[in-house]
């Protein structure tokens, strides 16, 4: 999902809409481009726009969002103009960026009357598809220079880290190292580029820097202001496709705006790549695609003919040429979604509006059942609550201090709970492998209400063994009162037994945490299933439960009258 | 007219009874002579009072209490007299010896010279104790008082004994609230032909069994008191809440499915054909594990190749793909799992066809816990398969979910994205009052994730806010709530 801010007036007046609009139909139109409105401020002019994919970073700005909609108002029809007269400038790529930041696209659009709300919308644009689409800038990134200070050709090349120019907002030169180590763009970016040898930059054949791609522009350069009315785009990256749409998506953008687009030549050196070595920037051909219009048919089921399809999808601004058995579909080259004839069908379907189809009624007859897993929980949980227990529900993730500390042991004693390796806060950062400190967790928040609190949870808990991850599940039992001891606890384990036709005995241990000659492992043969006992009056000094405390937990895959056997991950 | 005999219990009447009989008794006095508890005692005088059959004078007295050497003195009499006693059989001992050879506490060794010798009845020289006077017996009133006060704290004595008595520590004063009870007049009359009754708060199976309870009083409750709380065993409301939707979908025909929590992103990514560097794969947005960070990708080696060709061509069904290098490391990492299809994802292995399922499954993701977010969640997911079905058939199963599952009558489908279906909708179901809310997404699975399973039938993908379902039904506005930690809460929230 990438959000952005548009003007109401300015999208009023790219569609020629009333003034007096709703929202709710401006919302209605947006949901044609997979975007909705998710907030409004009229009185601040103001929307905001969430698009729902991520991959139509051609609709992250009112003006691809806007050629979108104009299909369907049918203000326009089929495929949008993307001709580019050649500009007659050249880029040259230094062979030895193969290795950093291979490929490179470039447009320039002239004629352009920026504003500084224009300014502002396409550099929004910018950064919403360098962040997402790009990658953080990792797989493309955008930069836009003022070309009349420029001259044919430009040079992509490497250089050393010493070479120094004054970047974006700066008076004085700094070198690449210091740019890397300083500038605050430099530091959020420098992860992409290589930590040793020369660096990108892209310079005209005069010596005049553009940029330090894909870090910061230059100041003089590349910056664009109300003043400027021609524009080079230049957009780098590791994927030639990603940059090419890339630039696509920015012309096509400022063509919107009232420029006229010029193609640039991009020359790479021999053997660079696997197609020719000149390309020509942005794309002015459309991609295409045939599809079938049966499958197409079959799929929906809207009682389509092809020559329905075709004006659908002209809607959607798509050329098509229709032939005997199938359609052949010009799309424009933003058109990075568009994958398979799947992604026509959906186009067709957009296009015909989903509160116009008319729901099937149900046809597929299997019979439900529940899980084997969830019925085996269920029978515990029923008898549990029978006992006049207190069902509880709580986190998986929780925190080490609630595991060790609290339960009388030390985190590295934590070796069969999963960490996580990126927590958001310590209080989540580990998965449980059992539940009583959970209960335990629960009760001490509790001490100031009505007691008895006998509480239980089945619940599922992860634990690895010898590297391998297990998720099963558990079922805790926790009794606190004035007056409870071990024989209450046992009672309850005693008719869970029964009720689970086991039978189990119990064999007295010592635990820690568990009060010595009130301690036992329950068994089920010679086979551990669990533990019970009083708990220890140091640990129920951890919670601040100031009150006798009885408990139990047995693993539930170990009881052989249920059927919950561990899952593996793999 | 005549007024029926007064009724009163078999207990009130003994009462009664002991009060006509031993008149000036106190209130301890008749519980003894009962051999009831002082408290029963006192209840049964107040219904007495209630019905004017006796009266109670309530008075200040003081108690002679006998202290430790008191009580020794009631069996072994005063020591002068047993030392008196001793004397008359030795004729003389020495000073030092006379408490161990009387056996006497040192205290009251010196209480028998002294009063000895006050009477001039020994004499001491150079240690020697002798008897100068044959004397029987000395301080007889004394000695009968103690005996007396032994009996009754609250006997007549005179004062000047009492003051010797304290003087001596052999007894200590106590005040104490007396209570009298008297026979009222109207008591005198009565208990000759007071009619007994026997009244009961519980009926006893024997007193069923044997039809006594006929003559019995039972009595009366007051019906407005507030009862005592039953702490009862409850599953958890949320729970129940899951359950009924569980239901609902078992009776639409769907299958319950289950996974694990933590998954390989093969499973959870690459199988639903979310490419390796889709910025949902990122570390803002999934949980990594840290150790062991990485699983196997699963046995079957044609799937795992399956999917790595359609991510990198596109093949074998005709697609774009995502055209990068496939990395098997990417998809042997670990995960918390961020959505609930990866457990349909697992489903889609040896596949039956046609089928329904449905999953709710714990997700996590990295979001600080607030009052519209938690780090876990849970998804209610599925898929439903069969070889005719359709986008529309899509929209008609969305529809009955939303009657269904969301009691919701009217329901608003818009285009959406995932990057597992084509097309893609979302769903929103009419509220009363909120408006349309928005508590779903569903899609066709795109062909690169069903061939590689090797399914050429549609599949449809859905899924359902099953949290938000929740909080919507139950007014609830803080999404911590579900997992709360209030368990008078939980104990007392409504079930329905």
């Amino acid at each position: 999902m990438v959000s952005y801010k548009i003007s109401y007036d300015d999208v009023l007046s790219i569609l020629d809409l009333p003034y007096g609009t709703t929202i709710e139909e401006l919302d209605d139109l947006f949901s044609y481009a997979k975007c909705e409105i998710e907030e409004h401020d009229l009185d601040d002019d103001l929307i905001k726009v969430d698009c729902k994919t991520s991959n139509r970073p051609d609709c992250w700005g009112v003006e691809g969002l806007t050629r979108e909609v104009k299909g369907i108002t049918g203000a326009k029809s089929g495929l949008p103009d993307i001709s580019a007269e050649p500009s007659g400038y050249v880029i040259k790529v230094d062979p030895r960026l193969k290795t950093v930041r291979p490929y490179i696209g470039a447009a320039i659009v002239r004629g352009l009357e920026f504003s500084d709300f224009l300014i502002k919308q396409l550099m929004q644009l910018q950064e919403k598809v360098d962040f997402s689409y790009g990658r953080k800038r990792k797989r493309s990134s955008i930069g836009i220079y003022n070309i009349t200070m420029l001259e044919s050709p430009i040079q992509y090349e490497l250089i050393s880290r010493s070479f120094s120019f004054v970047p974006l907002n700066y008076v004085k030169e700094l070198t690449l190292d210091e740019i890397l180590d300083q500038h605050e763009k430099g530091i959020e970016f420098r992860d992409i580029l290589p930590k040793k040898g020369d660096l990108p930059i892209l310079r005209d054949h005069r010596g005049m820097v553009l940029s330090m791609p894909p870090i910061i522009n230059s100041n003089d350069v590349g910056r664009v202001t109300e003043e400027t009315n021609d524009v080079l785009i230049e957009v780098t990256g590791t994927n030639l496709e990603v940059v090419h749409a890339v630039t696509t998506i920015i012309s096509q953008a400022l063509r919107d705006r009232g420029g006229k687009v010029y193609s640039v030549e991009i020359h790479y050196p021999p053997d660079y790549l696997d197609t020719q070595e000149v390309q020509i920037t942005p794309n002015t051909e459309p991609l295409e695609i045939t599809v079938n219009p049966k499958d197409i048919e079959k799929y929906l089921n809207l009682n389509l003919k092809a020559t329905d399809m075709v004006k659908l999808l002209q809607k959607r601004r798509f050329d098509v040429v229709k032939r005997k058995n199938s359609l052949l579909i010009k799309y424009p080259p933003y058109r990075v979604d568009l994958m398979h004839w799947v992604d026509i069908a959906e186009e067709v379907a957009i296009a015909y509006g989903y509160m116009s189809i008319e729901p099937t009624k149900w046809k597929v007859i299997t019979a439900g059942k529940l899980s084997k897993r969830t019925m085996s929980e269920n029978y515990v949980r029923e008898i549990l609550s029978g006992c006049a227990l207190q069902e509880v529900l709580t986190f998986t993730l929780t925190a080490p201090d609630k595991l060790a500390d609290k339960m009388g042991l030390k985190t590295t004693d934590l070796k069969n709970n999963l960490q996580i390796e990126n927590p958001v806060s310590l209080t989540y950062s580990v998965l449980r492998s059992r539940l009583l400190p959970n209960l335990l967790d629960f009760l001490s928040k509790n001490t100031h209400n009505e007691y008895p609190q006998y509480v239980f949870e089945v619940g599922e808990i992860v634990s690895k063994e010898k590297k391998k991850v297990y998720t099963s599940t558990n079922a805790a039992v926790v009794l606190t009162d004035t007056d409870v001891s071990f024989e209450n606890a046992h009672s309850i384990l005693d008719t869970l037994a029964i009720q689970l036709g086991i039978e189990i005995s119990l064999e007295e241990t010592e635990e820690s945490e568990y009060l010595v000659g009130r301690t036992a492992n329950i068994m089920l043969g010679k086979k551990k299933i669990g533990t019970i006992g009083e708990v220890s009056p140091t640990i129920l000094e951890n919670w601040q439960i100031y009150m006798p405390t009885v408990a139990f937990e047995i693993d539930l895959s170990l009881v052989p009258t249920l059927d919950l056997p561990y899952l593996n991950t793999s | 007219m005549t007024k029926s005999p007064l009724s009163i219990t078999q207990e009130m009447y003994q009462l009664l009874e002991a009060v006509s009989k031993h008149r000036k008794k106190t209130l301890d006095e008749l519980a003894e002579i009962l051999q009831i508890p002082r408290a029963k005692a006192e209840l049964l005088m107040f219904q007495l009072m209630k019905e004017d059959l006796v009266s109670r004078f309530t008075s200040i007295m003081t108690l002679l209490e006998l202290t430790d050497e008191g009580v020794r003195i009631v069996e072994a009499g005063l020591p002068e007299n047993e030392l008196l006693e001793f004397l008359q059989q030795k004729r003389e001992i020495t000073l030092s010896s006379i408490a161990k050879a009387t056996g006497l506490p040192k205290q009251a060794v010196n209480a028998a010279i002294g009063q000895l010798r006050k009477e001039g009845i020994i004499v001491i020289e150079k240690g020697q104790v002798s008897l100068a006077k044959t004397v029987k017996r000395i301080n007889k009133k004394l000695e009968d008082s103690l005996q007396k006060i032994a009996q009754d704290p609250t006997s007549e004595t005179p004062e000047d004994i009492v003051t010797q008595l304290v003087r001596r520590k052999l007894i200590e004063l106590k005040e104490r609230q007396k209570t009298m009870v008297e026979i009222t007049p109207l008591g005198l009359k009565t208990l000759p032909k007071v009619n007994i009754v026997q009244t009961v708060s519980k009926l006893t199976p024997e007193q069923i069994r044997t039809g006594e309870w006929r003559s019995l009083q039972l009595k009366k409750y007051k019906i407005g008191t507030r009862p005592k709380h039953i702490p009862i065993g409850r599953k958890h409301p949320y729970l129940h809440f899951l359950q009924e939707v569980k239901e609902k979908l078992l009776g639409l025909g769907f299958s319950e499915m289950r996974g694990p929590i933590v998954e390989t992103e093969f499973w959870n990514f690459d199988a639903l054909y979310a490419a390796q560097d889709h910025p949902a794969r990122e570390p803002t947005d999934v949980y990594a594990i840290k150790d062991p960070a990485q699983g196997n990708l699963p046995k079957d080696k044609k799937l795992v190749e399956a999917v790595k060709t359609v991510h990198e061509t596109g093949e074998p069904v005709g697609s774009r793909g995502w055209r990068y290098k496939w990395s098997p490391n990417k998809a042997s990492l670990l995960l918390l799992r961020p959505q609930g299809t990866s457990v349909s994802a697992r489903t889609l292995y040896n596949l039956e066809i046609p089928s329904k399922y449905f999953s709710i499954a714990r997700c996590y993701r990295p979001d600080s816990v607030d009052a519209t977010h938690l780090s876990e969640f849970n998804q209610l997911e599925g898929i439903v398969c069969d070889p005719s079905i359709t986008f529309r058939d899509l929209l008609g199963i969305l529809k009955t979910f939303a009657v269904e599952v969301a009691e919701a009558t009217k329901v608003k489908f818009r285009p959406d994205y995932y990057p597992f279906t084509s097309p893609s909708v979302e769903l929103s179901a009419l509220h009363p009052e909120l408006g349309f809310i928005e508590f779903g997404g569903a899609g066709i699975f795109r062909p690169e994730v069903t061939t590689p399973f090797g399914i050429k039938d549609p599949v449809i993908a859905w899924g359902i806010g099953v949290d938000r379902l929740y909080m919507v039904k139950h007014g609830i506005n803080d999404i911590r709530e579900l997992f709360t930690n209030r368990l008078e809460w939980l104990r007392t929230v409504p079930i329905v």
